[in-house]
């Protein structure tokens, strides 16, 4: 019994010291628009194939700009039929993204970390994504998607991967160019050593809508005492 | 090695907060800007924009009804914006980007009072600790 006891303390304690020893990503942060070199650390782990679509935090590429990704031809017929008046009835206004845009809008967010999730509360019409750490996995293929998507998450090392499916289909580049609910995200997100700043970097397959990887970069800062507001999409701008 | 560009950052100094719920490059002019002074007839301040709705008077005394959204007023309310901000029946010059179909609709850079005060909305050249 006591060499029970013992045991559970031990593992108890390794868990405990594996926990408090992962970086600390609670708090506010807004985006940060200036580019750093331990920003830089990062960009230079992605695939060397991906193409960078240079358009996240606030940037946005224009009618038939698509930031250097091949189209199939499924999503250009898809373009092509897109109307853009659209966008400004009352019906479009409250239309939420999907994590595969909304995490590179230049909002704010919170971010709530537990021992076996993390929440990201996003400023951006409200939404809120869970990312699991308990090593589950994510559900069958034909399980409900969801803006949000299913989100699981593992540490390696001062880095937070997460790993994400079942997102609904939604806008990918804000005109016109919507990815399908095939989409399969990836994120790496690393603290700068001293804690203030949040870098991230998103790369995302979606093989109905571009060929091979896209990837983005994103960057926070952390803000004491700030909190995130309310967006309550109010549907009314289009009357 | 993937790199941030320059094209990237001048995107971000012209456009920030260009993304809500419908893309600022598709739907707006970022060069030439348009400046009408009209009466505010409405102004409605929630999410995904704010619009502001005024009327001109012409030279002939004719008039022209305008229709001006502003970026998220998530962002506003950090600049010291709020629903109370703009009263019907106030005098305004509302400087912004006007819309690519030629409609009199334009995205809010700001709005001029007759007292001299100023609401900035899009800013062309906010230091970038402002754009979000």
């Amino acid at each position: 019994m006591k060499l029970l006891l013992k045991v559970f303390l031990t593992a108890l304690f390794l868990t405990t010291d594996a926990v408090s020893a992962q970086p600390d990503l609670d708090g506010f942060w807004t985006v940060q628009f200036a580019p750093s070199d331990e920003g830089q650390a990062l960009l230079n782990k992605l695939p060397p194939n991906a193409v960078f679509v240079d358009d996240a935090g606030g940037g946005e590429f224009g009618e038939g700009e698509y930031g250097g990704l091949q189209l199939t031809d499924r999503a250009k017929a898809e373009v092509e039929a897109y109307d853009y008046s659209m966008e400004l009835s009352s019906e479009y206004a409250c239309t939420s993204p999907s994590v595969a845009f909304y995490m590179q809008a230049p909002f704010p967010m919170e971010i709530h970390q537990d021992t076996n999730l993390i929440v990201f509360k996003m400023e951006y019409f409200d939404m809120v994504r869970i990312i699991f750490t308990d090593g589950r996995e994510h559900p069958p293929a034909d399980a409900p998607h969801s803006k949000n998507g299913h989100s699981v998450g593992h540490w390696e090392g001062d880095e937070l991967v997460v790993d994400t499916t079942h997102i609904a289909a939604g806008t990918f580049m804000n005109n016109g160019f919507n990815h399908t609910d095939n989409i399969h995200l990836v994120e790496r997100f690393r603290l700068s050593n001293d804690g203030s700043t949040l870098f991230a970097t998103q790369i995302t397959e979606d093989p109905d809508t571009f060929s091979g990887q896209a990837a983005r970069y994103m960057a926070w800062r952390r803000v004491p005492g700030e909190y995130v507001y309310p967006y309550d999409c109010d549907p009314s701008f289009g009357d | 090695m993937k790199n941030i560009s320059k094209a990237a950052l001048l995107l971000l100094l012209f456009s920030s907060q260009s993304q809500a719920h419908h893309s600022f490059a598709v739907h707006f002019v970022p060069e030439g800007l348009v400046e009408i002074t009209g009466t505010v007839d409405s102004f409605r301040f929630s999410n995904p924009h704010g619009v502001l709705t005024f009327t001109q008077t012409l030279p002939d005394g004719s008039t022209a009804q305008w229709r001006a959204e502003t970026n998220s007023p998530n962002v506003l309310r950090r600049r010291g914006w709020s629903r109370d901000s703009i009263k019907s029946g106030e005098q305004v010059t509302v400087t912004g980007y006007p819309a690519r179909d030629g409609t009199s609709y334009m995205r809010i850079e700001k709005v001029a009072f007759a007292d001299g005060r100023e609401l900035v909305g899009q800013a062309r050249s906010a230091p970038a600790s402002e754009k979000d």
